[in-house]
């Protein structure tokens, strides 16, 4: 299990990784008696086989794809991919194919002859993380006495707990993500884009090692007030919006988010900025950080094995009078893995049985993203990422709150 | 506060200057979702799919990488014409969807059905058309929709999609261009010593700085020199460096590859050797057949009997694909079924990413391709870079 030092050098022993994400996967499957797992979704093919992979769109990531096939028992994953010289080494020949073509019926008879030629006794159940169009239709035909369940009942569970080299990446994406920021920080002056702090940031990212991009860079002028900004289906803030040519003024604040990968696993950045030559934070948008501040500190206060996820919602919300201190879309807290959130989700509308059953263990990773709304003067949004340890927590981000705590 | 742009809601930055109607590209999309419906005789529509989501919808959807699992995203119900999107806000949504034509993202599966069933028309469904699915969705859309057959409209969806109209033939064209400067503005910056991931960054800096900051790819940097994967900050001058660059603007695709020269330390031209100008050669030869059979009434099997014709070995992956929001069919070339699309006859208002591969054991590997529209007498190429130093023609 993680101790601190694994976490503070950083050490990566990545077959060590892939091998821990397997055994934890293939317990999964025993445990849930599912006798194979099919996955192209690209985190949870990330999750299951590792391979190095060039990020894509969705449209490029869905025609040329990587998959993973995990069957009970077998030592190692099958991996279906175009990019054959980004399997693991330790990959032997015979589990590396070439890729699988779900979108044409012939594709898909074929991918049924390889499940078949793999399980000669046939498969009474599949696990599947999504059906191309010809895989819904012709799967009643090709894979006959199959049961298609839902991949996401053993992935959830099986990447709830992370490795302490599941840490260490998470932990050297967040580094990287956070020194480019460094840079990009220092350019927040009026009068650039947002785009031009996109490319700043994604050029810094990728000469700092960033093996990806995961999400479009945002930087969201918070309008002060609610009616301010666009309509929303629940009435409250809506964030996050989509990064535009839009020219930044003194005095803007914005609310940043990013996230680049480091061998498949995700960093998450969020901070709260003000537009400025030498920006200071006003009385009230001081008060507000101090608020925040107040929500995260009251949060780790109960971080630590055996605690429950409403423990944490309640200390959240016990430091502001009982206001709900996130947003309505999100949470209060979300996982980070090779998905830029996973479980565990704590705070979002699932509601309180969920976060009642929601066990804190070692090895969790806790993105803290409490939100401080003023309407009228806009509010306050950073995140904080934590991994539980034996007896607390550890800091896996480490980013100052400029120009808030000054 | 700053002012927001008023081009940036529902397109990137470049589109008024790039005279595009969105309004029109929305309308003709719209005009063909309906003739999907009718073809199949649906009630409605329900797609997943990130490109379908923006086909149907228009929006402008917040950009995240790589394959995600379906998710009941955007709803069209026949009956009325309206489409009705999973959003929070109304931020990127284009104006002929109303407030109350927007669901709000869940975790709670109980409350997406119930705001599926919420929209007009749906629950009463006999014919359900949707892109993709995974289990758990179609066991909610069959207890949202009790009487409704689930079909598969993916490849009549992918079939009236493949024409694309002037106004998405411009976004295209938006998206090359920013690919052929961003190439530009990587290789400006190519000599030995430089790292891949620093072309990669430079690659998004010049297309960010156009307003662009979805990428199609990250763009590849690699050795094409014999020898195997050398990084290429340890290729010496004059050695091959492929290079694959790919954009999304407004959701639509543009790709560009070369193979180039790596050049001396200062940046100065490297030459190229006689091997090199031989491949150079059979690269163009090669790519000159290609384009041949790139016009009304040629085929993905006429762009497989080129390399036949050209005496060239079909590489590995597709040597031509699809262009349109992102990567789609036809996917031709080594390895892909017989029915991915290699015999789908061209026609006008199609676009294309073609490639052309030759390489030699001593000499190393020539790659570059295309973004090209076929067009009524043969093509267009939309992208356009210099093949620097390894031109053909040069003796």
């Amino acid at each position: 299990m993680a101790t601190d030092a694994d976490i503070i050098t950083g050490q990566v022993d990545l077959p060590r990784m892939r091998r821990q994400r397997y055994s934890r996967l293939q317990a999964e499957m025993g445990r849930r008696d599912v006798p194979a797992l099919l996955v192209f979704g690209s985190g949870a093919v990330q999750y299951a086989a590792g391979p190095s992979v060039i990020s894509a769109d969705s449209g490029r990531a869905s025609h040329l794809r990587t998959a993973a096939l995990v069957l009970a028992g077998d030592d190692q994953p099958h991996l279906f991919t175009p990019y054959p010289e980004g399997a693991p080494p330790e990959l032997v020949p015979d589990h590396v194919h070439p890729p699988l073509y779900t979108e044409s019926d012939q594709g898909v008879a074929d991918l049924a002859d390889i499940l078949s030629g793999l399980s000669p006794g046939g498969l009474d159940r599949l696990a599947v993380d999504d059906l191309s169009g010809p895989m819904y239709r012709l799967a009643p035909r090709v894979l006959e006495g199959t049961e298609l369940v839902d991949a996401s009942r053993l992935l959830g569970p099986a990447r709830l707990i992370k490795t302490s080299d599941e840490l260490g990446c998470i932990r050297h994406a967040q580094r990287i993500n956070e020194v480019a920021m460094h840079e990009v920080q220092a350019a927040l002056v009026p009068g650039i884009r947002q785009t031009e702090l996109t490319g700043m940031f994604l050029r810094r990212a990728f000469e700092l090692g960033a093996t990806g991009n995961g999400i479009d860079p945002i930087w969201q002028v918070m309008a002060p007030t609610r009616k301010g900004g666009p309509y929303t289906t629940h009435g409250d803030v809506a964030f996050p919006l989509i990064t535009t040519d839009r020219v930044l003024a003194d005095g803007d604040v914005i609310w940043v988010d990013t996230g680049v990968h480091y061998h498949g696993y995700a960093s998450d950045f969020g901070r709260t900025w003000i537009v400025g030559h030498e920006p200071r934070a006003t009385a009230r948008q001081s008060d507000q950080y101090r608020r925040w501040r107040d929500v995260v500190t009251a949060t780790l206060a109960e971080v630590r094995p055996g605690s429950t996820g409403s423990d944490l919602t309640a200390a959240a919300r016990g430091v502001v009078g009982g206001q709900t201190p996130w947003l309505p879309h999100f949470y209060l807290i979300h996982g980070l893995g090779t998905e830029s959130a996973e479980a565990p989700m704590i705070g979002t509308d699932m509601g309180p049985e969920h976060d009642a059953a929601l066990v804190l263990q070692p090895g969790m990773v806790l993105v803290l993203e409490p939100v401080i709304w003023d309407d009228g003067y806009a509010g306050y949004r950073s995140e904080d990422i934590v991994a539980v340890t034996e007896d607390g927590w550890v800091g896996l981000s480490d980013y100052p709150y400029d120009p808030y705590d000054g | 506060m700053s002012p927001p742009t008023t081009n940036g809601r529902v397109a990137p930055a470049p589109e008024n200057g790039n005279q595009i109607d969105f309004e029109r590209l929305r309308a003709e999309r719209h005009r063909t979702c309906v003739a999907v419906m009718d073809d199949l005789d649906l009630d409605a529509l329900v797609v997943g799919r990130e490109a379908t989501i923006q086909y149907v919808s228009g929006a402008r959807r917040f950009w995240t990488e790589g394959a995600k699992p379906f998710n009941p995203g955007c709803v069209m119900i026949a009956g009325s014409g309206l489409v009705y999107l999973m959003s929070t806000w109304a931020d990127g949504v284009p104006p002929e969807i109303g407030h109350d034509q927007l669901y709000g993202m869940t975790w709670n599966g109980a409350t997406l059905a119930a705001e599926l069933a919420a929209i007009p028309g749906l629950s009463e469904s006999r014919r359900i058309g949707v892109d993709a699915m995974t289990p758990g969705a179609a066991r909610l859309l069959h207890a949202v929709a009790p009487k409704a057959d689930i079909e598969d409209a993916s490849a009549v969806l992918t079939d009236r999609r493949r024409i694309k109209t002037p106004d998405e033939q411009a976004c295209i064209r938006v998206a090359a261009a920013a690919a052929d400067s961003a190439l530009a503005h990587a290789l400006a910056g190519l000599r030995p010593g430089v790292r891949g991931r620093e072309l990669t960054g430079r690659v998004a800096e010049r297309m960010a700085g156009l307003g662009v900051t979805t990428p199609d790819l990250e763009a590849v940097f690699s050795s094409a020199s014999p020898g195997g994967q050398a990084p290429v900050d340890e290729l010496p001058a004059g050695a091959l460096v492929s290079c694959h660059v790919g954009a999304i603007y407004a959701g639509y695709e543009g790709e560009v590859v070369r193979t180039w020269l790596n050049p001396g330390a200062k940046g100065l031209a490297a030459v190229p050797t006689p091997g090199q100008r031989r491949l150079a050669g059979r690269w163009s030869a090669l790519f000159d057949r290609l384009m041949e059979a790139c016009r009304p009434g040629g085929s993905g099997t006429d762009l497989l009997a080129a390399y036949e014709t050209a005496g060239e070995p079909l590489p590995s992956g597709p040597v031509a694909h699809g262009v349109g929001l992102g990567m789609e069919p036809p996917l031709i070339g080594d390895g892909f079924p017989d029915d991915a699309g290699a015999t789908t006859g061209f026609a006008p208002g199609m676009v294309l990413f073609v490639s052309g591969q030759v390489a030699e054991p001593e000499v190393g590997t020539i790659v570059a391709g295309e973004t090209i529209l076929i067009t009524e007498g043969g093509h267009e190429l939309l992208t356009g870079h210099g093949h620097g130093p390894l031109r053909s023609g040069d003796g």
